[in-house]
């Protein structure tokens, strides 16, 4: 796959619920990109080091442009510290350099499959994508989960035909009160389905206990996994991710080349604990 | 004269002005002074898809050791001010599948491909120099005596004279490859010039330095270090001053090639290291920022060289003057 550092204009970068959207126009490689994939955002100016290291962050949705041949990606990312915090500070009209797309795309459910998504907070954003890319007549169940009613952005997004949208937050200020996970178990103890594809993005503890909900149900689960990235072209080896090898042995991918998506029986969970 | 028929007529001259680039490692021959450093560009794969590595001078490869190594525990890295930690724990796939899997490509490439070779014993390097040695699509081997992120080994040879020296001459006699030392600046600067000088004599034909430098991130939210091995290995721009310090010292005491490296993050930073006394640099943090750096840096090199008419590497150095020797 084709990979390019492209200059890109942001046409948008504000607040929406307690998390930003960057919205920026692009022509080349990164027009091509798939639900999944991640790019790499230097945050730092053409000759400047600071913060050193590019961010990585999914593409949450690829929009059309008044331009044909180019395309708008939006990026939905929680400020947190300096990178996100500089980030948040780019203005309409300021360059960015974005290198990508870069790692696999979401496996794309079969034929007569029951899709589900699981989003934990900010992990809405590939899977916003991957809605959107998703064929409007199979069937499909959203699962959303975060904090608080801020964290819930773009529920206006997920609509169509015969759509089960739910929510669950912490605090009970939208949808259920508790975990994204319990409304899932309570779904799937009622409507027990055979062939279920389980797409999910989200904190590391909530992945865990989906990796047991799949096990339980049968379900076919892939996660975007998160690891701290150097490079996100894969020559530095620091985001590993742990996978089982077909010895009952672990191996150690890369998440940016490997990854981002993983199927959930292929993580060594064990090597976490 | 107008300023574009001025540029005209400047440009027309530097074409005119061809420097020469190549230089000689050992017997490593290469057309510049532009490698990239081990451990920061795989196995060239996937950078082969931003430009093409014959431009480059020559690629180091990810530290190799005899078995395949899974590497340290997670989080292995962590942004600092202007450098990053980490701690990967010579992660590699082990000498035979580089050999049948990751060599396959690189030798297709018309670039000089350098070794890296780790072992946790004296009997370990040996071993892997003698699995490399009938290898001709290897053309040198970096014996790295530098890696401070492993238990046993790495380091450890290279903080004393002595052991340097051990490990440099038993790897020597079983391998007819052009032998780089890399060198940790995790050690006085007494103590640095006795091993450089101990590394040359056991038979290594050029010494490549820094390796990263030691040090530690506080997570503070979690109270606890940022790295789950705690300390690790800090490289980036920061260290940049360290190298040049290094490279400069060792410049006074040995006289075979240097191979400059910590924190190069353009041409300038390439062009400081050149000057004092490195023959060749090579490039590792900075290919994560910016994928081009290393091409980028070649080309700025040439075109530097050409405007300041200067022909050679070591004329380039030659210009370097102390304070004492500068008419102020
Ligand atoms: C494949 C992938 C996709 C992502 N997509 C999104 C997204 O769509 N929206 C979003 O808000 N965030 C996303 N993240 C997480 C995002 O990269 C981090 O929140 C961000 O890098 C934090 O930067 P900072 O400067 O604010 O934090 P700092 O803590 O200052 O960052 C220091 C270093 O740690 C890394 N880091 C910190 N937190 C994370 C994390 N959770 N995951 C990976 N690296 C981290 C940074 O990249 C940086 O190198 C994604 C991460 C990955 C790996
Ligand atoms: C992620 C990472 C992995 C590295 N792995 C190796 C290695 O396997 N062997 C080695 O000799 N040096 C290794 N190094 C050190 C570099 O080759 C280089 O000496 C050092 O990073 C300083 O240069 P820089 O500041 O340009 O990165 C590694 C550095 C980094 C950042
Ligand atoms: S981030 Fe460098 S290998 Fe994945």
């Amino acid at each position: 796959m084709y990979i390019q550092d492209e200059k890109v204009v942001i046409l948008e970068n504000g607040p929406t619920g307690n998390y930003f959207k960057l919205i920026f126009e692009c022509h080349g490689a990164l027009t091509r990109a798939l639900p999944g994939q991640f790019i790499n955002i230097r945050i730092s100016g053409e000759r400047e080091a600071f913060p050193l290291l590019r961010r990585p962050f999914s593409i949450a949705r690829m929009l059309s442009s008044t331009n044909k041949k180019s395309k708008r990606i939006e990026v939905l990312y929680s400020v947190l510290q300096i990178g996100t915090k500089l980030l948040s500070l780019k203005r309409k009209g300021d360059f960015l350099y974005v290198l990508g797309p870069l790692g696999h795309s979401f496996p794309l459910p079969e034929k007569n499959e029951e899709t589900i998504i699981v989003s934990g907070g900010i992990g809405i954003a590939p899977l916003i994508f991957l809605f959107e890319s998703l064929d409007p007549q199979i069937k499909l169940s959203i699962f959303l989960g975060a904090k608080t009613k801020r964290e819930i952005v773009h529920r206006d997004v997920f609509k169509r035909k015969n759509l089960n949208l739910q929510i669950a937050t912490e605090d009970g200020t939208l949808g259920t009160k508790g975990y994204v996970t319990a409304i899932l178990s309570r779904y799937l103890e009622a409507h027990r389905t055979t062939r279920s594809i389980l797409y999910a993005c989200g904190p590391r503890a909530m992945l865990k206990a989906l990796d047991g909900i799949c096990d339980q149900w049968g379900l076919r689960g892939y996660f975007s996994w998160e690891e701290k990235m150097a490079c996100g072209i894969g020559i530095c080896l620091t985001c590993a991710c742990p996978v089982k090898t077909a010895n009952e042995g672990t191996n150690m991918v890369r998440c940016c080349t490997e990854g981002p998506i993983f199927e959930t029986s292929k993580i060594d969970w064990d090597y976490f604990v | 004269m107008s300023s574009k028929k001025r540029k005209k007529v400047k440009s027309k001259f530097t074409k005119l002005f061809k420097p020469n680039l190549s230089v000689r490692i050992g017997r490593l021959l290469m057309k510049n002074p532009v490698m990239v450093a081990s451990g920061c560009f795989g196995y060239g794969e996937e950078m082969s898809k931003f430009y093409s590595l014959n431009h480059l001078g020559a690629i180091v490869v990810k530290g190799t050791t005899l078995e395949p190594r899974l590497g340290n525990q997670l989080p292995r890295m962590a942004e600092t001010p202007s450098g990053m930690l980490n701690s990967i724990g010579l992660q590699n796939v082990g000498v035979e599948k580089f050999l049948k899997e990751k060599l396959p490509f690189l030798k297709k490439q018309k670039v000089p491909i350098v070794v890296n070779i780790n072992g946790k014993t004296k009997e370990e390097y040996v071993l892997l120099a003698k699995k490399l040695d009938s290898c001709d699509d290897i053309k040198a081997l970096e014996i790295n005596i530098s890696c401070p992120n492993v238990k046993e080994g790495g380091i450890e040879f290279g903080s004393s004279a002595l052991s340097a020296f051990k490990i440099v001459q038993a790897i020597r006699k079983v391998t007819k490859h052009t032998l780089i030392t890399k060198l940790s600046p995790n050690v006085s600067s007494l103590q640095l010039k006795e091993i450089a000088q101990a590394c040359v004599e056991a038979g290594s034909e050029a010494l490549s330095a820094i390796n990263t430098v030691l040090g530690m991130a506080v997570d503070l939210k979690n109270y606890r270090p940022a790295l789950r091995s705690t300390t690790g290995g800090l490289s980036g721009p920061a260290i940049k001053p360290i190298g040049l310090r290094v490279i400069y010292e060792l410049h006074q005491v040995v006289s075979v090639p240097l191979i400059g490296m910590g924190g190069i993050l353009s041409v300038g930073d390439a062009l400081e290291y050149l000057l004092v006394g490195s023959a060749a640099v090579a490039i590792g943090t900075g290919n994560y920022i910016n994928p081009f750096l290393a091409f980028e840096v070649v080309n700025g090199i040439n075109e530097y060289f050409q405007t300041n008419q200067i022909e050679t590497g070591s004329d380039f150095s030659n210009r370097f003057k102390a304070w004492d020797d500068c008419k102020l």
